[in-house]
C-alpha cells in the first residue's frame, strides 16, 4: 500500500513541531541541539517527499547539502558546547546571557 | 645668435633649482656665483640679442615645442625676440644683476640667505618669460610667475607678521589682474582662434577694429591686469605694504621691473588698444589719477620706502599717461631711466636703513650727509633724475612724456588731453617737492635717532660695503648718462623702437623749447618749494592735524576704504556663514542625525534580552507570520 504525501507532510509537521518546543522549553544545550537536529530532519523528510510524490530527484539533492551541512554544524556547536563548559563549568542556557544589549 | 635666447631664461632657472634644493649645503662663495654668475651670463646673452638683432625689423620667433594642441588652437612654447622684448630683457637682467650684486651686500648676515638669491633667481626666470614669451598664455605663465616670486619675497622675512599680510594682499590684488588677463585670453581665442602674437597682434590690419565690442572689452581685461600688476588705481593698495620685502626685492621687484610689466603689457598690445578708444582714453585717465595721487600721498609719508613705493606708482602713471596718447616708445624709456634711478634710490635708501640697523622712519634719521657719502651721492642724483632736472636721465624721459602729450593734444584739440599734461606738470612739481624733502630731512639737519654706539663707544653709523656701493656707483652713471639715448630730436630709442610699438608723437622747434623749460621750472619749483619749507628754517616733525595733511598722509584712506566696503563685508560674510551653515547647519544637522540614532538604538537594545530561548521564539513567531502571510494571500 502506497502512502500518501500528506501522511508524510503531518508527520514531518509533528517532527518539526515536537522540535521547536524542544528548542524552546529545554535548558540544556545538548537537548536543544537535538532538537534541532529533529527539525532538520522533519524538514528533510517533506523535501523526500514532495521528491517521491513529484518523480524528481532535486529535493535529493537539498536532503543531501543538509545533511552534510548539519554534520558540519553539529561538530562546531559540540565544540562551543565544550568550550563554555570548559570555563564556566555549567552549561545551563539560561545563565549564557552575557551579550544581552 | 638669437637662438641662444632660451639659454636667457635657462640659467636663472638653473640657478633657483640649484640654489632651492641644495643651496643651505654649499659655501657662500658658491651661492653668490651662482645667484649673481647666472643674471650676469643672462645680461650678456641680452646683449648678444642686441647686437645680433641689429636694425632688423621682423620679430623673431623661436618655438621650444608644441605646447597645446585642441582642434584649430595650438599654442607653441615659444619666444619671440623684437626690439621692445631686447629692451626690457637688457633692463631686467642688467638692473637685476646689479641688485643681486648689492643684495650680497645687503642680505650678508640674513639665516636664509641662500632662500633669497633661489628666489631672485625665479624672479628673474619668470620675468624673462613675461617679456620674452611669444604668446599670451606663456605670457600668462610668466605674469603669474612675477606675482608669485613678489609674493615669496615680500613675505621673506615671515616670521613679522606685518610682512606676511603684505605679502598675501600683494598676491590678492595681483590675482585680480591675472583674472582680467585670462579673461582677455578667452576672449582673444573666441575671437581670433589663436594665441601666438604673430597671429593676433602682428596680423592683418582690421582684426581689431574701432567700434568692435570684443576688442573693447579685451583690452579693458588687459587694463586691469595691467592696472593690478603695475600697481595703479584703484589697484594700487599692495605696492606700499609691499615696502615690508627686503630692500633689494623693493629696488628690483617693486621699483624696476616687475611693476612695469603694465606698461609693457599695454605697449605689446598696441594693435588692440589702439582700436579700443575708450580702454585707451582709461589707460589715460587711470595713469593721470594715478601719477597725481601718489604724488600726493608720497608728501607726507614718514616710511622713507613709502615715500619711494608711492614714487614709484607716479612715474608708473606717467607711463600709461604716456601710452594713452600713443607715446608707447616715449613710455618704455621712461620705463628704462626710471628703472635706473627708481633702482638707485632704493638701493641708497637700503644702504641707509642697512647704516641705521633697520630703521626705516625719517623722523629717526637727520643729517646722515658726511657719514654716509655714498648714499647721500646716490640719493641725491636719484633725486635730481626722478624730479627731472637736466641732464639726468629722468628729465629726458619725462619731457618726452609731456611733450608727446601735448604735441598731441595739439594734434587732436582734445581738453582732456591738455588736462592730462597738466596733470603731468603738478605732478613734476610735487616729484621734486617729496623727493627733495626727504632727501633734506634724511641727509641734513642734525641726527634725530637714539644714538648707535659701538663696543668702542664711537658713533656706529658706517657707510655699507663695496658690494652694496658698487652696484650703486654703477646705476648712479646709468642715472646720469641713461636718458642721452632720448634727447629730442635725435630720440635714439624711439627711433630703436619705431618697428615694435611705433613712433611717439614729440614736440618740435620752439614747443619743444618751451616744453622743456617748463619742465625744467617745475622740477626746479618743487625743489625750491622743498628747500623754503625743510632746509631753509629748522624743521621739526610735529602732528599735523590739517586735514588735507592727513588726506595725503592716509593716501585718501583708500585702504580704510577699501577694508570698510570690500574686506569687512567679505570677513562678515564668512563668520556669518560660519555659524549658520557650518555650526547650524552641517555640524547641528550630523549631530541630529546622531542624536536621532542613538535614541533608536537605546529602545532597540531591550529586545537584546541576552537569553537564547527569547531570540528562538522570536525566530518562530517570525516564521509562522510569514506561513500565515502566505496563507492567507493565496
Amino acid at each position: 500500500m502506497a502512502v500518501s504525501l500528506n501522511s508524510y507532510l503531518i508527520v514531518s509537521a509533528i517532527l518539526f513541531s515536537i522540535g521547536v518546543i524542544g528548542v524552546l522549553v529545554r535548558r540544556n544545550p545538548l537537548v536543544i541541539f537535538m532538537s534541532i537536529e529533529l527539525m532538520l530532519n522533519a524538514v528533510n523528510l517533506t523535501f523526500m517527499a514532495f521528491a517521491n510524490a513529484l518523480g524528481s530527484v532535486d529535493g535529493w539533492v537539498f536532503v543531501f547539502i543538509s545533511l552534510t551541512v548539519a554534520a558540519a554544524e553539529v561538530v562546531v556547536g559540540l565544540a562551543i558546547i565544550v568550550a563554555i563548559f570548559r570555563t564556566r563549568k555549567e552549561i545551563d542556557i539560561d545563565e549564557m546571557n552575557t551579550l544581552k544589549g | 645668435m638669437l637662438a641662444y635666447t632660451p639659454l636667457m631664461l635657462a640659467l636663472p632657472l638653473a640657478g633657483f633649482i640649484i640654489l632651492g634644493a641644495g643651496g643651505n649645503s654649499l659655501p657662500k662663495w658658491l651661492v653668490n656665483l651662482i645667484g649673481c654668475g647666472s643674471v650676469a651670463l643672462a645680461f650678456i646673452l641680452a646683449l648678444t640679442d642686441f647686437f645680433a638683432y641689429g636694425a632688423s625689423s621682423a620679430p623673431y620667433d623661436i618655438v621650444l615645442w608644441r605646447w597645446v594642441t585642441s582642434g584649430t588652437l595650438e599654442i607653441h612654447a615659444g619666444l619671440l625676440v623684437d626690439k621692445l622684448s631686447i629692451i626690457m630683457t637688457m633692463v631686467v637682467t642688467g638692473v637685476g644683476f646689479l641688485i643681486h650684486i648689492y643684495s650680497i651686500g645687503y642680505m650678508g648676515e640674513d639665516p636664509a640667505y641662500e632662500r633669497f638669491f633661489a628666489f631672485m633667481n625665479f624672479f628673474i626666470t619668470a620675468m624673462l618669460l613675461l617679456v620674452l614669451a611669444d604668446n599670451f598664455l606663456f605670457l600668462l605663465i610668466g605674469w603669474a610667475g612675477v606675482g608669485l616670486a613678489s609674493f615669496l619675497l615680500i613675505g621673506f622675512w615671515w616670521r613679522k607678521p606685518s610682512a606676511v599680510k603684505a605679502a598675501q594682499k600683494a598676491f590678492v590684488v595681483n590675482v585680480i589682474g591675472d583674472f582680467g588677463l585670462m579673461i582677455a585670453i578667452f576672449l582673444l581665442v573666441g575671437k581670433t582662434g589663436s594665441l601666438n602674437f604673430t597671429d593676433t597682434l602682428f596680423a592683418r590690419a582690421g582684426l581689431f577694429s574701432a567700434g568692435d565690442q570684443t576688442t573693447t572689452i579685451i583690452a579693458f581685461m588687459l587694463l586691469i591686469a595691467a592696472a593690478a600688476k603695475s600697481a595703479q588705481l584703484p589697484l594700487h593698495v599692495w605696492l606700499p605694504d609691499a615696502m615690508e620685502g627686503p630692500t633689494p626685492v623693493s629696488a628690483l621687484i617693486h621699483a624696476a621691473t616687475m611693476v612695469t610689466a603694465g606698461v609693457y603689457l599695454v605697449a605689446r598690445c598696441t594693435a588692440i588698444f589702439s582700436a579700443a578708444p575708450y580702454a585707451l582714453e582709461t589707460v589715460g585717465i587711470m595713469g593721470g589719477a594715478s601719477a597725481l595721487f601718489a604724488a600726493t600721498a608720497a608728501l607726507f609719508q614718514y616710511d622713507i620706502k613709502r615715500v619711494l613705493a608711492y614714487s614709484t606708482m607716479s612715474q608708473l602713471g606717467y607711463m600709461f599717461m604716456a601710452e594713452s596718447v600713443g607715446a608707447n616708445s616715449a613710455a618704455i624709456f621712461h620705463l628704462t631711466t626710471h628703472a635706473f634711478f627708481k633702482a638707485l634710490l632704493f638701493m641708497s635708501a637700503g644702504a641707509v636703513i642697512h647704516a641705521l640697523h633697520g630703521e626705516q622712519d625719517m623722523r629717526k634719521m637727520g643729517g646722515l650727509r658726511k657719514k654716509l657719502p655714498v648714499a647721500f651721492w646716490s640719493f641725491l642724483i636719484g633725486g635730481l633724475a626722478l624730479a627731472g632736472i637736466p641732464p639726468f636721465a629722468g628729465f629726458w624721459s619725462k619731457d618726452a612724456i609731456l611733450g608727446a602729450i601735448f604735441t598731441q593734444a595739439g594734434a587732436t584739440g582734445s581738453a582732456w588731453e591738455y588736462v592730462l599734461w597738466m596733470i603731468g606738470v603738478i605732478t613734476a612739481i610735487l616729484t621734486g617737492l617729496y623727493i627733495f624733502r626727504l632727501i633734506f630731512v634724511v641727509f641734513y639737519g642734525s641726527y634725530r635717532g637714539a644714538e648707535q654706539k659701538s663696543s668702542g663707544g664711537r658713533f656706529a653709523i658706517h657707510e655699507a660695503g663695496l658690494a652694496m656701493t658698487d652696484p650703486m656707483t654703477a646705476l648712479l652713471a646709468l642715472s646720469i648718462i641713461g636718458g642721452f639715448d632720448g634727447v629730442p630730436g635725435v630720440d635714439t630709442i624711439g627711433n630703436y623702437l619705431q618697428s615694435a610699438i611705433g613712433l611717439s608723437p614729440a614736440a618740435q622747434g620752439s614747443q619743444l623749447v618751451i616744453l622743456l623749460f617748463v619742465g625744467v621750472l617745475a622740477a626746479a619749483g618743487g625743489i625750491f618749494i622743498a628747500w623754503q619749507l625743510y632746509l631753509a628754517r629748522p624743521f621739526r616733525f610735529t602732528p599735523n592735524k590739517n586735514p588735507l595733511y592727513q588726506l595725503f598722509a592716509n593716501a585718501y584712506y583708500i585702504d580704510a576704504l577699501y577694508n570698510a566696503v570690500i574686506v569687512q563685508p567679505i570677513v562678515q560674510l564668512g563668520s556669518g556663514l560660519n555659524t549658520l551653515l557650518e555650526t547650524w547647519t552641517l555640524d547641528g544637522g550630523s549631530r541630529a542625525i546622531a542624536g536621532g540614532v542613538d535614541l533608536l538604538s537605546r529602545a532597540l537594545r531591550k529586545l537584546q534580552s541576552g537569553y537564547a530561548r527569547n531570540y528562538a521564539l522570536s525566530i518562530v513567531i517570525g516564521a509562522l507570520l510569514i506561513v500565515a502571510f502566505v496563507v492567507l494571500n493565496h
